[in-house]
């Protein structure tokens, strides 16, 4: 009993260093372990760190030409989020300066805005906003919700005294009610800060799990080259070798995890809380399904480089599936669980819990243990395609 | 002439027993661009994720806050899914990710309303999730201003202002906002044409280039060399025109579903979209090529392919505008071929502006597809001594 399992931990060893072996003589899986988790994060954050849209052209069509009107303008032209490009004659202008993209908003005074303002009615103007971003809509939107704000209560403020001047008694000033918003999480409300978290735990499953089929189909190439069997493999059991390859794999990927997860966000600021043990305690079964899962996926590789056609596209769904873009609440029960069965949902969503809102490892505790149940699940289902399905060895036909 | 037409039919036909001959083919060129742009309209065919689970944390439990917990709850953005004891318990829901925020009404608010000082109330918002958090800022700052505009209304009222002239103090100026072309602010309106296009452009750059690397790693470049008479071009054609055909249809299938099924907005004719889509697939093909022309090692083309088509989803300046990035960021986005077909769809469909200002676009695509022209001595060298380097 004890002559078996010390063969099988023999056995465990030799397959990891072999793999170490395989894996730094091959120049593409070097590039996917390492340099891809290096670069590709930088380059991200690279493309979202400016966070906000600021300064998103507007141009004014102004029908009315007074006080107010030009107040309102001057605010908005002041606030961060929107910069008045000119004014238009009308509207046919305006909207020709939108084709040409010299702006992307007409903001509209309607002849009768002082008097309606003057009348002591509502005053109405009217904001067209392209589509096309959603980002500078929201830009668009915040300066508008602001200066309207800081206007009305202007306006208010002088109708109030008028008021008080004619003898209405109020009884000291008019209560008001108060409001805060708080933002938790992202405190800096920017898009890097939002979507970077998830996109770095992406890109350790997806280098890992392209790196993994690339390495497979390589001794699957040998292989065929070789009569049918790798000559760089090393003989052990089914479990033996996914235990020793998964081992090899989980210790390059220390370095890498840590890097990404610790070190890119204080590179770029990102929102750093949650105690960075937690962090890695809780990767270390992600690590574990994706390598896993990396196994089962590698059966269908039968060629190092199809590894690109069949899944690299994979990263959008992944990242849609994570629940970051379009959240997991409103996507169908179908997709909630396809999205359950890779590591990828759970990781990013803990991992965003724990580093943007300081979640500490019990309160993650379901991602987690779902984590160690995909270990489990993708281990038994690697095992036996690994067992009993016979990887195509025979050479590929070609015309 | 005879002979060349000969060649280049005998080159066709090679091209389309090579796509027949491995399902792998079928499967990059038709079935992963249409599971995936079904997945994305599936995924989001709410149009707008109302409902953001959220929680109340009424610590004054007075008749007035609970009216106000009454209005958030009955607002569509949001749904009340717990009510809390506690800021700490709120709090801890929102980190282990059961809501996504909480609006938060202070102890003595209902009697400081009512002495006239003034109330607080304040709402957190997680804004690790943009999209939902965003939305429930919306209604809970309706609620905090609708609470506010009662109160001010019933004081004004009480002290003797007529009742009309006090609901235009509450809202004296009122902005309407117009959004063009997607009124309904629906998210895979906005999604959904940029990102399945992405998709389908990273696989025909990905299949592109394997299907001419792919004869380098066998070394059976120079007989297919040989068989297209010595012509580069022709051996190109023949290989590539049939996954072009094949690549178009399948845009065509996902257009006619976005535009047709979906009814999204379409603000030009179809077939300038259409046009747009065959353009695309060939631009892409032509950068495929200049990429092979200028590293034929399989391996270092198709990382350089899947690099840029990644990298196109966050560069192409689908969610942050290219104007608003670093400069030499920015740059990169105009070497991407799905770049120009965003700003097609936007011009054209989405705006339905004069095709006049879209003209360069197109432009842009037909230069891609010239481009595959100018490594191609080069590449054909390179097919003369194929090398593999794994």
């Amino acid at each position: 009993m004890i002559n078996k399992i010390w063969h099988s931990v023999c056995c465990i060893f030799k397959v990891c260093k072999r793999e170490f072996h395989l894996t730094f003589r091959d120049m593409g899986v070097v590039l996917f372990f390492l340099a891809l988790p290096t670069v590709y994060p930088i380059l991200y954050a690279l493309i979202y760190n400016p966070e906000y849209v600021r300064d998103v052209p507007a141009v004014v069509v102004d029908d009315c030409r007074s006080e107010t009107t030009r107040e309102y303008t001057r605010r908005l032209d002041a606030s961060q989020y929107v910069k008045i490009a000119g004014y238009a004659a009308n509207m046919q202008e305006a909207r020709q300066a939108m084709a040409q993209k010299e702006c992307y908003a007409i903001v509209y005074f309607p002849r009768d805005f002082e008097e309606c303002l003057g009348r002591g009615e509502t005053a109405h103007l009217s904001m067209y906003c392209d589509m096309s971003m959603l980002l500078r809509y929201k830009s668009i939107l915040m300066a508008q919700t602001d200066v309207t704000a800081s206007i009305s209560a202007d306006i208010q403020a002088d109708v109030m005294q008028i008021a008080a001047m004619q003898g209405l008694s109020m009884g000291g000033a008019v209560p008001t009610v108060k409001s805060t918003s708080v933002p938790m999480g992202n405190t800096s409300m920017g898009i890097a800060s939002a979507l970077l978290p998830g996109i770095l735990v992406l890109i350790l499953q997806q280098s890992l799990v392209l790196g993994i089929c690339m390495l497979a189909a390589g001794g699957r190439e040998r292989a065929r080259l070789n009569g049918g069997i790798d000559p760089m493999a090393i003989r052990a059991g089914t479990a033996c070798t996914m235990i020793g390859k998964a081992l090899c794999y989980f210790v390059i990927y220390i370095v890498p995890t840590i890097y990404i997860l610790k070190y890119v966000p204080m590179f770029f600021s990102f929102p750093q809380n949650g105690h960075s043990l937690d962090i890695m305690i809780f990767m270390i079964p992600f690590l574990l399904s994706t390598i896993f899962m990396g196994m089962v996926i590698q059966r269908f590789i039968h060629e190092r480089e199809t590894v690109f056609l069949l899944f690299v596209f994979s990263s959008v769904l992944f990242l849609f599936l994570s629940g970051l873009s379009w959240p997991r609440y409103g996507m169908s029960p179908l997709w909630t669980v396809i999205g359950d069965c890779f590591p990828s949902t759970w990781a990013v969503n803990g991992y965003v819990a724990m580093k943007s809102n300081g979640a500490e490892l019990w309160q993650v505790a379901h991602p987690y243990a779902m984590l160690w149940v995909q270990t489990v699940v993708y281990f038994v289902i690697a095992w036996v395609v690994g067992r009993y399905a016979t990887p195509r060895t025979t050479a590929i036909k070609h015309s | 002439m005879k002979q060349l037409v000969k060649l280049i039919y005998a080159s066709i036909r090679q091209g389309c027993l090579y796509v027949m001959s491995r399902p792998l083919f079928l499967v990059s060129i038709v079935a992963i661009p249409l599971v995936s742009a079904f997945l994305m309209l599936n995924l989001m065919s709410d149009g707008l994720a109302t409902r953001v689970p959220a929680a109340i944390v009424d610590l004054d439990g007075s008749e007035l806050s609970r009216t106000i917990s009454a209005n958030i709850d009955a607002m569509q953005t949001t749904d009340i899914v717990m009510t809390c004891k506690s800021f700490t318990e709120a709090r801890e829901a929102v980190q282990s990710g059961k809501i996504v925020g909480f609006f938060l009404i202070p102890e003595d608010f209902s009697s400081k309303a009512i002495a006239g000082r003034t109330p607080e109330i304040s709402y957190y918002t997680n804004y690790a999730y943009v999209v939902p958090a965003s939305l429930m800022y919306k209604g809970f700052k309706t609620i905090s201003v609708l609470s506010n505009g009662a109160l001010v209304k019933a004081t004004l009222t009480s002290a003797g202002l007529p009742d009309g002239s006090v609901s235009s103090l509450l809202q004296p100026v009122v902005a309407h906002m117009h959004t063009i072309g997607n009124p309904w602010m629906s998210y895979p309106v906005y999604m959904s044409n940029s990102f399945i296009p992405g998709i389908l452009a990273l696989m025909v750059m990905i299949v592109t280039v394997f299907s001419i690397t792919d004869e380098i790693k066998r070394g059976t470049s120079p007989a297919w060399l040989d068989s297209c008479g010595g012509s580069m071009v022709v051996a190109l054609l023949g290989r590539l025109a049939p996954q072009t055909l094949l690549f178009t249809l399948t845009g065509w299938i996902i257009q006619l579903s976005i535009f047709g099924w979906l009814d999204f907005p379409l603000h030009c004719h179809i077939a300038v979209m259409m046009t747009a889509m065959l353009l695309l697939v060939m631009a892409c093909q032509g950068f495929a090529v200049l990429v092979c022309g200028i590293t034929p090692n399989m391996r270092i083309a198709l990382s350089v392919c899947s690099l840029l088509s990644v990298l196109s989803f966050s560069i192409g300046g689908f969610t942050i505008p290219v104007e608003d990035m670093y400069g030499w960021v920015a740059i990169i986005s105009y070497i991407l071929p799905i770049r120009y077909y965003f700003l097609i769809y936007i011009d054209q469909a989405l705006n339905g502006i004069d095709f006049y200002y879209s003209r360069l676009y197109f432009v842009a695509l037909l230069i891609f597809v010239l481009l595959s022209f100018v490594p191609l001595l080069n590449l054909k060298r390179m097919c003369r001594r194929p090398v593999y380097i794994p």
